[in-house]
């Protein structure tokens, strides 16, 4: 080895171990309430940077929130799932305003990368869905993101298929069906949908030994499923092909394929639907605040959740369903989620992702 | 890419001439040793650490044994290295041929055919693999074809949602990146070799192995290089096709590096799969060598 | 200078068996159809795909449901495809000349220079390929995380560029690994400086070696997901965009609309490249001159 090679080597090991030990995704963020801007009326300006699920921010939900701001320059980073959205901001990926579900916040939080809101700010706050749950909250209560969609996920039945009338996820494990059967590819919802099926309670605060017991009779009865559904695209897919015909799944989902002339409909099991609830918050590196709330404003407003009614989601502010056309108004109802199961972490939920891992890797 | 048989030069003591290793060497060398040794570097840092969310802190190797002795990793490897030299195989086979004929025997039409490859692997990965839903499905394309001229009676299940899929689907996938450096070597061969060989009497298969073969040897060892990590690591085709049994260690790697955004078991498995992927190079590399000493 | 081949006999010859007539006629035949069949496997999905871009449905699947350009329309008048195509263009073009020019120089002092430490770095440039995109993204972004380094799509540019030029070091390696040395010594006692060597010797021999990298280089850079995710800023690629409106399964038609569209470009593309390099060989003598130009340079 040359004298240049050890150098190098030794250079590089020494920068890297700098690197390593100033740790990364430093927490030097502002953890304190996000004060709420005096005036509501006041125009907001300057750059807001959004990092939010690809769907939230098309093009006709923000137009009308461009125009009533003009001097706000937006600028859109988007994900695909929960995990990748967290794996980048814990990598020090920056923004101002990020979606954030129940089921998918405490890696967050426990990195200080969210902000608490303060509702007082958000007009309207008091009538949306799930304002006043827990799972929106951090531990001191306060509140951490303004619901600004969410979506009962029960059962989706092929209606020609399946003659008999299914209100059960019981119905999933039934061997009739077998190999006719989907689930979706998610560890919380697959587990949660199964525990349910076996008359478990609670489903998003599983035992140790109600995972496992949950885990084998997944094992057990592998054989009833064709298939797993990474995604919206493929649940749609694998109906309309025939692959399959019974699986669990949200509204939008289903509308989709009936849009498209698959005899299916949506139950919601005895059980009760679990729902997905998701919103914006504000991060702990955010640079401007009042356009920030504004955005939130917006989100909660009626005429943004008309319009989130019509791209299949639920409609958060019952002020909205007056706004909404006729044919979304069944599935825009808030009432659909009375009696739904929030989605949250569980405080194990790296037992729930071990119990999928195993039952996918068999 | 060390070739024994290619005599190098060696660099000069003095003159401008010394220089010009540095002169080529240094920008890419530069490159790769800012921007990927080191984030691989603060990689391997952190893969030592403790996560965030074990709440402890400070240097660990529990992110690595964790995961070396947790037997479900164990199986999905061996599934995943099941799938991955099968798939390979094909390719192989596939290719070699492939790429004699279009490095020999196209003619006018080896650029056109050369680029159409290429372009084929193209298309958005996601995309491509719901045509083969189309193609694999029950009321797919091959199965509406076997049920018409009537070799089965109902839709053969197995053929989506299985390894067979699998299989097919990375058999076909980065294909051409497995002609290509195939077709490279070949076309660097003196064709009058292998047809000297042939007039002096050796059989056709027989020139093949012992001429041809070990002079395309370095292509088939960057084909493997190239394409069979990939393979190995790829998590879209088993997850749309796989149906329940799609499940390779490159799911496994998303979920574990994605999961729950703790980057530090995510990292530790990386290491792993580096060092694998390394030792599978250095395999390889031997490999194709000794066949060039056959010769 | 091409050696003679023996020319088959004209005409079938009686006291020939037929056997070996097939025989003769096969790896002819079988060449076709081996081209054949892999060009079908390798294009049917992007036909039968691009098919489906008409279907009347927002569902990729059988049956047909009917002729619509509507899918079409929704595209252009997308802005956010819009955008992220011009952004993965624009990365991927300058990733591709990059890539070409560090990856030739790469290679060529690989193969053909001696240097201390030239195991290492050939090892370093190995090793790149044999890292899986997602970590090397992730790495990344802990990296320019750590600097300060805002992200944007020249971050992303950056590391497309590291990960696709060892690809194209490897794929001219191959190539300039068994070239003859003959004509470059001779070029090389007829005077001629190292680039006039590279230029008029090397080049010719290489050209379709660089054309297949090149492509290769673009379509790496183009398609590429897990490294522009997580590098990538407030502006989005085309795979990201991709891969964050599938999400919703009505996108999936107008996904495939686009990327219709872009592989139709890319066929002109690369068939524009194709008579560019026919045209810049014309005045050497034509078709027959242009493969010679390639394997002539190997004697």
């Amino acid at each position: 080895m040359t004298w240049k090679r050890t150098a190098l080597v030794a250079s590089l090991a020494s920068a890297a171990l700098t690197f390593g030990a100033c740790g990364f995704g430093g927490s030097d963020g502002d953890t304190s309430v996000a004060p709420a801007p005096k005036d509501p009326n006041a125009a907001a300006s300057g750059t807001l940077r959004i990092f939010a699920y690809g769907d939230t921010v098309p093009d006709e939900m923000l137009d009308p929130f461009r125009e009533a701001n003009p001097d706000v320059d937006l600028k859109i980073a988007t994900f695909d799932s929960n995990k990748s959205a967290a794996a980048k901001l814990a990598g020090g990926f920056e923004s101002d305003v990020v979606e954030v579900c129940t089921d998918e916040m405490e890696p967050l939080l426990v990195r200080g990368l969210l902000r608490p809101l303060d509702p007082e700010g958000v007009k309207d706050f008091d009538k949306l869905a799930f304002h006043d749950s827990p799972d929106i909250r951090n531990e001191g209560g306060q509140v951490l993101f303004a619901p600004a969609s969410a979506g009962p996920h029960g059962l989706i039945v092929n209606t020609d298929e399946v003659t008999e009338s299914v209100d059960s996820y019981q119905a999933l494990f039934d061997p009739r069906y077998a190999d006719n059967v989907a689930l979706e590819a998610t560890p919380l919802t697959a587990i949660a949908v199964t525990a349910l099926a076996q008359g478990l309670d609670d489903p998003m605060n599983l035992t140790p030994e109600q995972v496992d017991e949950t885990e084998q009779y997944l094992l057990d009865n592998r054989d009833q499923f064709r298939a797993f559904a990474e995604s919206d695209s493929s649940m749609v897919n694998l109906f309309k092909s025939g692959e399959v015909v019974l699986a669990d799944g949200g509204r939008g989902t289903t509308q989709a394929m009936i849009d498209d002339g698959v005899p299916v409909e949506w139950v919601a099991p005895k059980e009760g639907a679990l729902s997905w609830v998701c919103g914006l918050a504000i991060t702990s590196k955010a640079q401007n605040i009042p356009a920030a709330y504004k955005l939130i404003n917006y989100y909660a407003s009626p005429e943004a959740q008309a319009i989130s009614a019509k791209l299949g989601f639920v409609a958060m502010n019952p002020d909205a369903l007056p706004l909404v056309p006729a044919k979304y108004q069944q599935t825009a109802d808030p009432k659909n989620l009375a009696e739904a199961i929030p989605e949250t972490q569980p405080d194990d939920s790296e037992a729930y992702d071990r119990a999928w891992q195993e039952v996918l890797a068999e | 890419m060390e070739s024994a048989s290619v005599p190098l030069e060696r660099a000069p003591k003095r003159g401008r001439s010394r220089l010009r290793p540095f002169a080529f060497m240094s920008a890419p060398t530069v490159l790769l040793l800012l921007l990927f040794l080191m984030p691989m570097g603060v990689m391997l840092v952190i893969s030592l650490e403790h996560g965030v969310l074990s709440g402890e802190s400070g240097f660990t190797v529990s992110n690595f044994t964790d995961i070396v002795t947790d037997p479900l990793y164990r199986e999905v490897a061996l599934t995943t290295v099941i799938i991955a030299t099968s798939a390979m195989l094909i390719q192989l086979v596939i290719a070699v041929p492939l790429a004699y004929v279009l490095a020999f025997k196209a003619g006018r039409w080896e650029l056109p055919l050369l680029l159409f490859l290429v372009l084929a692997d193209e298309l958005n990965p996601m995309v491509r693999i719901y045509s083969w839903r189309m193609l694999l499905g029950r009321e797919g394309l091959i199965n509406s074809a076997l049920m018409e001229i009537g070799i089965v009676n109902k839709p053969v299940d197995a053929l989506l949602f299985s390894e067979f899929a699998v299989i097919i689907v990375l058999a076909t996938s980065y294909l051409t990146y497995t002609v290509i450096p195939i077709y490279a070597a070949m076309k660097a061969i003196d064709r009058n070799l292998f047809e000297a060989a042939l007039d002096l009497g050796a059989g056709w298969w027989v020139s093949a192995r012992r001429v041809l073969l070990p002079l395309i040897a370095p292509g088939i060892f960057i084909a493997l290089l190239l394409v069979y990590i990939p393979l190995f690591t790829d998590f879209a085709s088993p997850a749309l096709v796989g149906g329940s049994s799609g499940y390779m260690l490159g799911n496994a790697v998303q979920d574990l590096v994605l999961e729950s955004g703790d980057l530090n078991a995510g990292a530790a498995m990386s290491m792993l799969m580096l060092a694998a992927s390394a030792i599978f190079a250095v395999v390889a590399y031997r490999l194709s060598k000794i066949r060039q000493l056959e010769s | 200078m091409p050696g003679a081949r023996p020319v088959a006999p004209e005409g079938p010859r009686r006291d020939v068996p037929l056997s070996y007539r097939v025989r003769l006629r096969m790896p002819a035949v079988a060449s076709v159809c081996l081209t054949a069949f892999v060009l079908l496997v390798l294009f049917g999905p992007v036909l039968m795909l691009a098919l489906f871009s008409f279907n009347d449905s927002s569902i990729i699947s059988l049956p047909w449901e009917g002729f619509t350009t509507h899918w079409y329309e929704e595209a252009s008048s997308d802005n956010q495809a819009h955008d992220a195509v011009l952004n993965s263009l624009l990365v991927a073009s300058i990733v591709t000349v990059g890539s070409l020019l560090l990856g030739t120089l790469a290679a060529w002092g690989l193969t053909r220079l001696r240097f201390p430490g030239r195991g290492f770095v050939a090892g370093l440039h190995g090793s790149v390929l044999v890292v899986p995109w997602l970590i090397i993204g992730v790495a990344g972004l802990i990296f320019f995380s750590e600097l300060g380094v805002t992200l944007s799509l020249q971050t992303i540019g950056l590391m497309h560029l590291v990960v696709t030029f060892p690809l194209v070091v490897a794929i001219i390696s191959a190539g300039l690994v068994r070239f003859s040395r003959s004509l470059e010594e001779a070029a090389i006692d007829l005077g001629a400086s190292q680039l006039q060597l590279m230029r008029y010797v090397v080049l010719p021999h290489i050209a379709p070696s660089l054309a297949a990298a090149g492509i290769f280089a673009f379509a790496w850079s183009f398609n590429n997901f897990e490294i522009s995710f997580f590098l990538g800023g407030f502006e989005q690629t085309f795979p990201v965009w991709v891969f964050s409106i599938l999400r919703q399964s009505e996108n999936l038609p107008l996904v495939n609309a686009v990327s219709t569209v872009i592989a139709l470009a890319q066929v002109v593309a690369v068939v524009g490249a194709w008579r560019l390099m026919k045209r810049l060989t014309r005045n050497r003598g034509g078709d027959s001159a242009l493969t010679e130009l390639v394997t002539g340079g190997v004697r």
